[in-house]
């Protein structure tokens, strides 16, 4: 996980709202690109493989239209067969031959160019898809980040069409509980400052000095849950 | 895990599919997006086999053409018994001598001509005509005669002849048909031809109007129409070659039968071979499919067990993920995230600690009943979380 990416624009006066940028689309590296890298080279492997049968079969099919042109030279074996010559058959041939590397050539600019197509294509819709999990996760990691900060702010729901939903759910569940014990906790702590306060507590020698750190402890914990 | 004997955690493909909403949908559009690449190229596979068949067979058909063995032919040669056929009106109405013919297509027609015999009162322009004083060759005024005379000579050597044709009778059955036609047919000729009139006038009452000579060789022609037989021979004559020839080409035929059938058994077995591996690859993809996803949703799905105790306010020990899992680094991330929250609770641990311990021994409690129980809630707050990290 990359963490050089553009921080949550939740405390932004002017909230814009976020807008996907396709620089940010590769959030995590290896679970993206192994993903996409499978199903690209898997769609290749069938594409290739099948691709080669096409090729195969129309090489195949042209090779046998010239051998037929090829038998025309032969010496007829009945009456109704005509005798062809070299003069007759040579353009006969030639024309074959052109057309039959014309149409393969074109045969496999086709599938390159279906094959490239549909690598790009699907690329990019993997990378579209498999962003869909990244950001949620992205999302957590930047959070989790922040708790072993030792903070525990507000948390902000996923965007629309993100997945990991029920995950996402969770986490803020749990995070939502720790933070709400913490200013419990807190709070119970502010109490019995106030209490000490109240019953007119000395805060000098050695019970001062731990009020005094009791009360920088709250009021750290209360920017932290802030 | 809590086991006395820790064997370490297997995978069990129970629990492969843990995050059903992600790892089916990655999975399903591996599996579909591979259904449909199969399917759409498989479709113009099949086609440019077909196209190859097609021109494979026709090549197969105009490289091995078969040379056809000469067709046997026949060579009718009849015969008489009892009968001159060279100089007794047979008529081949087809003489077969083309090869290939058919034994039913032969047909005979024979017109026999009786005796000339007078009868008295009749010119002799009359009797010809209606006697049949015709032509052997002039076959078609014999049919057309044939039909409107309904009786006479001619109707008797039709007979013989349709006798004759039919072939499959013996010797001995055409003869009794012939015996039987040539009754009936007198008898005919007693109905309905003048002639026939007389003579059967003559037969009933025994009494001879005409010339004595001329009835004679009549009986006697009416005799020997009844022992008159007439056989047909076919020969069939056969090329000297024509066996060798007839082998060679349905050989040829065979051999280039199977040839086709070889070609366009390719095209079947790439069909099929298509199906299987489509079939195989979309059951493949969709167990490495769900395996691969797992690897993902394994992660997420230990994190959220952590999840669940950290709600319930227990902060285990983070355990590392299994081999090969993947999220390696956002689970670093969340192990981190669970030591930043083990250390609030251990820095609130040893602020309550510290504060009880000497609020206690400046006995604070007893200054004021707020104060009390405050310090006692800190004290609970205290041993709760003490509690939450003696996991």
């Amino acid at each position: 996980m990359t963490n050089n990416l553009p921080k949550a624009t939740a405390s932004d006066g002017k909230k814009k709202g976020y807008k996907r940028h396709f620089s940010n689309y590769l959030l995590d590296k290896s679970l993206q690109l192994r993903y996409i890298g499978f199903v690209t080279i898997l769609s290749l492997i069938i594409s290739g493989s099948l691709g080669y049968l096409i090729y195969r079969h129309e090489n195949h099919a042209s090779q046998r239209l010239l051998e037929q042109i090829e038998s025309l030279k032969k010496p007829p074996r009945n009456d109704k067969e005509i005798q062809y010559t070299e003069d007759s058959v040579g353009p006969i041939r030639k024309s074959a031959i052109e057309g039959n590397k014309r149409r393969d050539r074109k045969l496999v600019l086709t599938m390159l160019g279906v094959g490239v197509g549909l690598i790009v294509v699907l690329s990019l819709y993997l990378l579209i898809m498999t962003h869909k999990v990244a950001g949620p996760l992205y999302k957590v990691t930047m959070y989790f980040d922040k708790m072993r900060a030792q903070r525990l702010g507000d948390t902000w729901p996923l965007r629309k069409g993100d997945m990991l939903k029920d995950f996402y759910d969770d986490f803020k569940h749990t995070h939502d509980a720790i933070r709400e014990r913490h200013q419990a906790d807190n709070e119970a702590i502010g109490k019995f400052l106030e209490a000490c306060e109240a019953a007119g507590v000395s805060r000098e020698g050695e019970l001062g000095h731990r009020l005094d750190e009791l009360e920088t402890h709250h009021t750290e914990r209360d920017e932290a849950l802030s | 895990m809590g086991g006395p004997k820790n064997k370490g955690y297997k995978r069990s493909w129970k629990n492969l599919l843990l995050n059903k909403r992600y790892q089916l949908r990655f999975t399903l559009f591996m599996v579909i997006m591979s259904g449909v690449l199969m399917a759409a190229l498989g479709w113009w596979v099949m086609s440019a086999a077909a196209e190859s068949t097609s021109i494979g067979v026709d090549a197969i058909r105009d490289k091995r053409e078969c040379v056809p063995p000469p067709k046997p032919y026949q060579d009718m040669q009849p015969t008489k018994s009892g009968i001159d056929l060279n100089t007794n009106e047979l008529d081949h109405r087809k003489k077969q001598t083309e090869p290939g013919g058919k034994i039913d297509e032969v047909k005979v027609d024979m017109k026999i001509m009786p005796p000339k015999r007078k009868i008295p009162g009749a010119d002799d322009k009359k009797a010809d005509k209606k006697a049949g004083d015709k032509k052997p060759d002039d076959k078609k005024a014999d049919d057309k005669k044939a039909g409107d005379k309904k009786a006479g000579d001619k109707k008797a050597g039709d007979k013989k002849a349709d006798d004759t044709k039919s072939g499959d009778k013996t010797a001995d059955d055409k003869k009794a048909d012939d015996t039987k036609s040539g009754d009936k047919t007198a008898d005919g000729d007693k109905a309905n031809s003048p002639d026939g009139d007389k003579a059967d006038d003559d037969d009933e009452s025994g009494f001879d109007n005409g010339d004595i000579a001329d009835d004679e060789a009549y009986r006697k022609w009416k005799a020997s129409r009844k022992s008159q037989d007439v056989k047909v021979v076919l020969d069939v004559k056969v090329h000297p070659d024509f066996a060798k020839k007839a082998i060679a080409f349905y050989a040829c035929r065979l051999e280039r039968a199977q040839a086709i059938a070889g070609v366009r058994g390719g095209q079947t077995t790439i069909l099929l071979a298509l199906i299987a591996v489509g079939l195989f690859l979309m059951l493949g993809l969709t167990l490495y499919g769900l395996k691969m996803t797992h690897r993902v949703a394994g992660p997420l799905f230990k994190v959220q067990l952590y999840f669940a105790k950290m709600r319930d306010e227990k902060y285990d020990k983070v355990w590392n993920l299994r081999k090969h899992d993947q999220l390696v680094e956002f689970y670093e991330h969340f192990k981190g995230a669970h030591e930043g929250v083990v250390k609030m609770q251990q820095a609130d641990i040893d602020q309550l600690k510290e504060i009880i311990e000497v609020a206690d021994k400046h006995e604070l409690a007893s200054k004021s009943p707020e104060l009390a129980a405050t310090l006692e809630e800190l004290k609970q707050i205290l041993a709760r979380k003490e509690a939450s990290l003696d996991q």
